[in-house]
């Protein structure tokens, strides 16, 4: 009796394949979305006009404390 | 983000679609160049006393309603005249000016980003410092780049709620506070500023909420500054922040374990000098943007010997 109790609770071979993909699936995911986080995301420069689309102006008296805030 | 339709300029004014190029128009055009103090910026740690050669482009990638520079930050480009100034000219200008650095500044340095970053790389090889004066409104990957070239940084924080970027910036805080982190992780000199405006965000608790979180997050070296608003743009209607506020809000941010707390844009005395965290002597007295003593000794105090957070040298 105590025997066929133990045998009904071991685990199929169906069972532990079952077990090892789910974890190893689990923990590539985990590695992915790690992955994704720590590579940096690509991003675009923006190319430069070569003409500016407003007034140019010679440059004036830099040596004064500009009017702008900070 | 915004998605620029062709032949549109994007959210900032100066970025266009060309032919599914994405396309700056102010590289190499600033609308303003001028030599301040340091101290204007306002950094109180980093070379006290030098002159730092500062542009601007126009164009900003937030439209706070109470911005103080808004003529030239919500400017088109077609409307604000510029200056022809190429990166190599940047830098024979700050030479010829004895200046040691150079601040991008005045609207957002992320908004002409490359050509803060040619520039910067420039800088770099010819012995100049770089200063950036930002609200650190940018994503993680430029701003890890950008950082690789930058000596200091004043960052604002503007507020601590998402209803307050979204509201008055129309921003939001997520990625000014990843940008603080980042900035303070890459181990530049930082200093943080935060514009107290009645009503929005001077409220104890709001400012009891934002020294934490800047004690917490970048510690308790990183200087602080309170800032007066002037009513302006599309905020006429507010008064300008009270001395009693700013002086309120620095007590709370000294109480909540900050060492260099300052408040600006008004004439304060207390509130302009650095003191030293440990033995609490009178270590910067300034008066507006003049320094009228320096103590600091090879970054100590000379009382003390307590090392003090900054670039003096």
């Amino acid at each position: 009796m105590w025997k066929k109790d133990l045998w009904s609770m071991a685990m199929t071979r169906r069972n532990f394949l079952q077990v090892v993909t789910g974890t190893v699936s689990a923990a590539l995911c985990g590695l992915w979305w790690l992955a994704k986080k720590a590579v940096p995301r690509k991003f675009i420069k923006a190319v430069r006009c070569k003409n500016y689309p407003g007034p140019v102006k010679a440059l004036e008296d830099i040596d004064k404390v500009g009017k702008w805030s900070g | 983000m915004c998605i620029i339709e062709p032949g549109q300029s994007g959210d900032c004014r100066v970025r266009i679609n060309i032919d599914g190029a994405l396309t700056t128009v102010v590289y190499g055009f600033p609308c303003s160049i001028h030599i301040d103090p340091v101290e204007k910026k306002p950094l109180f740690h980093f070379l006290p006393g030098t002159r730092i050669l500062s542009l601007a482009t126009v164009g900003c990638n937030l439209h706070c309603l109470n911005c103080q520079n808004w003529e030239i930050s919500q400017a088109n480009p077609e409307d604000s005249p510029a200056v022809a100034c190429p990166p190599e000219k940047l830098i024979e200008l700050a030479k010829e000016n004895h200046c040691l650095s150079l601040a991008y500044t005045y609207t957002d340095p992320i908004i002409y980003y490359e050509y803060t970053l040619d520039s910067a790389k420039l800088a770099k090889e010819n012995n100049i410092r770089n200063v950036l004066v930002t609200a650190g409104y940018i994503n993680p990957e430029p701003w890890r780049q950008l950082l690789k070239y930058v000596d200091a940084a004043n960052i604002d924080l503007k507020g601590m709620t998402e209803d307050f970027y979204s509201q008055v910036c129309s921003g939001t805080l997520k990625p000014v506070l990843d940008a603080l982190v980042l900035a303070k992780a890459s181990g530049i000199l930082l200093e943080v500023t935060n514009l107290i405006i009645p009503t929005l965000n001077d409220k104890a608790q709001q400012i009891r909420e934002l020294v934490r979180w800047v004690r917490a997050n970048l510690g308790s070296e990183t200087p602080m500054h309170f800032s007066r608003f002037s009513p302006r743009y599309k905020m006429r209607h507010l008064p300008p922040t009270s001395a009693q506020t700013l002086d309120m809000a620095r007590e709370i941010a000294i109480e909540e374990g900050l060492h260099y707390v300052y408040i600006g844009n008004i004439l304060s005395a207390e509130g302009q000098n650095t003191y030293c965290p440990n033995c609490h002597s009178l270590l910067i007295e300034r008066s507006s943007y003049t320094i009228l003593q320096n103590r600091i000794k090879q970054s100590c105090c000379p009382d003390c010997g307590r090392k003090i957070y900054g670039v003096w040298q």
